[in-house]
């Protein structure tokens, strides 16, 4: 049975609330994905109080890691310690809630606490595991084997806009509990640290100190042409993304080629 | 700080090396990496070139730095898992003298780290962006390294812990030539180039060298974004709309700013990062020793700066040498 997820970051979180929608949203999501996926700027205090609110709602909670700079690593560790305090207070269920990392830096940091909740790979660190050359296709045993050491079973991709050919069902004799997330209607085309909305030319002579972040992408997020792409482009933040044809809903009838590919959850993102 | 070229050919050794190359890398068909182009053609081909750098004293890298390990049809591995199948070709390798492997994958660094025969010293690439400390560390303590490769994405005040940690290890530095390298993406991580994920425009091909994420499309005016989910601002927002004119020109015309120039490269130097290197290995032979000539004239320029004068009058001198730096004049046309 495929679990049926939402995208709550901070930004869709307000939106959610300005929408009224939030009600309709807990009834109709099994689990909510919180934190930030791609920036360590958009990653503050107010992702920790979202995490806490679905979690005092009954809802299971995914806490979602970008790669992170030096400046962020307290933040980071304030993160885990939080969620540390919530689990000793026995406010969050370990069997409801996971965290996604995409840096390595917090994998570390969450393997040392030993939690005993799940940790998954997000969508900037699939590509270890799998090739996407006709299907997705774990290549090896090492490599799963690697992350699964590590505990990382469950890998997080955006939709491809069809169930593509998997080799996980098989895979899973092998390691078992291996699966598939796929996050759609948005297909994450590439990212990068410096941010398309936040850094600006250098002067020459000037050497960059850090991202200067002022929370541009604050304003909201962007459609666009390519000169070569067919579909329209969206940006939010760092992030470079196309839209699959499906909005809101994946057809039903897809749904059986999705378990086949090894896929335990689908996560909407309506805010990218 | 020594310079480190690419290559693609035997034949091309000896010309870099007289170029002012200090270290050389290629990659070898058959085996996966960032980017397919100028692969060396068989273990034949890597052997030769191997003995005439060694006869030049220069040492040679292989780069095996595919983000994953292979890249694999469905059709291989659907219903039988394997070990990592490239394992015989990683030991000849290191069989015909190369003197290290620059390696993404962790499961590669694994399986190269736990393999006793090897000989080879194993560089993390940096198509394995480390942006932090404990990420680099993650690394180091896992896996017998002996250079670290900085992402372009990282300032070399962000840069500076994994710098010292590295140097207290005893593991060498190495950074990318800010003028040869320009893609501000996160390698390994971008689908951009990858049509799978998309459709191409009828008949707008982009030309030869053009790439995805920096199309510079300068017959078109570029396209100005609108904006979706407007949040506490109007629409005649003045940092609104400057904010879009920056996305009309990343997207069309030139990629997001890059982090590198020639500032932050005599920061780096200053720091004492061990190795410059020049990647493109799909130039032809003549531009890749104009590269390397440029690197060594860049090197050198910031040593003698650096020998003679404070850091900051050193500093000061080569900015002022550097903005006279043009590319068509030292580097030949395609």
């Amino acid at each position: 049975m495929i679990e049926k997820c939402i995208k709550s970051d901070s930004f869709a979180f307000a939106r959610f609330k300005k929408n009224g929608e939030l009600e309709n949203l807990l009834s109709d999501y099994q689990r909510f994905y919180t934190g930030s996926e791609f920036c360590d700027n958009a990653l503050s205090p107010e992702d920790l109080d979202i995490t806490e609110y679905f979690i005092n709602k009954k809802k299971k909670v995914t806490f979602q890691t970008p790669p992170v700079s030096d400046k962020c690593l307290p933040m980071i560790n304030s993160a885990l310690d939080r969620i540390n305090s919530l689990l000793e207070k026995g406010v969050l269920n370990a069997g409801n809630f996971e965290i996604t990392v995409n840096d390595f830096a917090v994998l570390k940091l969450a393997g040392l606490r030993k939690f005993p909740f799940r940790l998954n790979a997000g969508r900037l660190l699939w590509r270890n595991v799998f090739s996407d050359n006709k299907g997705i296709c774990l290549v090896s045993r090492n490599e799963a084997g690697f992350f699964y050491r590590l505990g990382i079973s469950n890998y997080e991709l955006s939709y491809p806009g069809y169930p593509p050919e998997t080799n996980v069902l098989m895979a899973r004799s092998i390691f078992p509990g291996l699966s598939l997330s796929f996050f759609y209607p948005y297909f994450v085309l590439s990212t990068t640290r410096a941010c398309i909305m936040g850094v600006r030319n250098l002067n020459p002579g000037e050497t960059i100190k850090k991202v200067n972040c002022r929370r541009e992408c604050g304003m909201g997020y962007f459609k666009t042409d390519h000169p070569y792409i067919k579909e329209p482009v969206y940006l939010k933040g760092n992030s470079v993304f196309i839209k699959l044809p499906a909005d809101g809903k994946l057809p039903e009838d897809i749904l059986p080629g999705l378990e086949s590919a090894g896929c335990g959850r689908t996560v909407y993102c309506p805010y990218l | 700080m020594k310079v480190l070229s690419c290559f693609s050919k035997a034949s091309e050794v000896e010309l870099l090396a007289q170029a002012g190359a200090d270290e050389i890398y290629c990659a070898l068909k058959g085996l996966n990496s960032f980017g397919e182009g100028g692969k060396v053609g068989d273990m034949d081909e890597l052997k030769k070139s191997v003995d005439i750098a060694h006869s030049l004293r220069l040492k040679v890298s292989l780069a095996v730095n595919g983000v994953v390990s292979a890249r694999r049809d469905i059709s291989e591995v659907r219903t039988v898992l394997k070990d990592y199948p490239f394992m015989n070709l990683l030991i000849k390798a290191d069989e015909a003298g190369i003197d290290s492997f620059i390696v993404a994958n962790p499961a590669v660094l694994e399986a190269l780290s736990n393999y006793r025969g090897r000989r080879a010293k194993l560089h993390l690439s940096s198509v394995q962006p480390c942006f932090n400390i404990e990420a680099a560390s993650f690394f180091l303590d896992r896996f017998d390294i002996s250079r670290f490769i900085f992402s372009n994405l990282l300032s070399p005040y962000e840069a500076c812990k994994i710098i010292a940690m590295c140097k207290k290890r005893g593991v060498e530095t190495e950074i990318f030539d800010y003028r040869f390298f320009g893609c501000s993406y996160i390698n390994g991580k971008c689908l951009m180039h990858n049509p799978q994920y998309y459709s191409l425009k009828e008949g707008a091909v982009p030309p030869p060298g053009v790439a995805m994420c920096r199309p510079y499309a300068s017959d078109s005016r570029p396209a100005m974004p609108e904006v979706l989910a407007l949040n506490g601002v109007g629409e005649d927002n003045p940092e609104l709309i400057s904010l879009k004119w920056r996305i009309a020109e990343t997207v069309t015309c030139r990629g997001p700013y890059p982090f590198y120039n020639f500032s932050s490269f005599f920061d780096f130097f200053a720091l004492g990062i061990d190795f410059l290197k020049y990647g493109t290995r799909q130039d032809p032979v003549c531009i890749k020793t104009a590269k390397v000539r440029a690197l060594r004239r860049l090197v050198d320029l910031a040593q003698k700066y650096k020998d003679s004068y404070p850091l900051a009058e050193a500093k000061a001198r080569f900015l002022k040498d550097m903005e006279k730096w043009h590319y068509d004049e030292e580097i030949p046309r395609r």
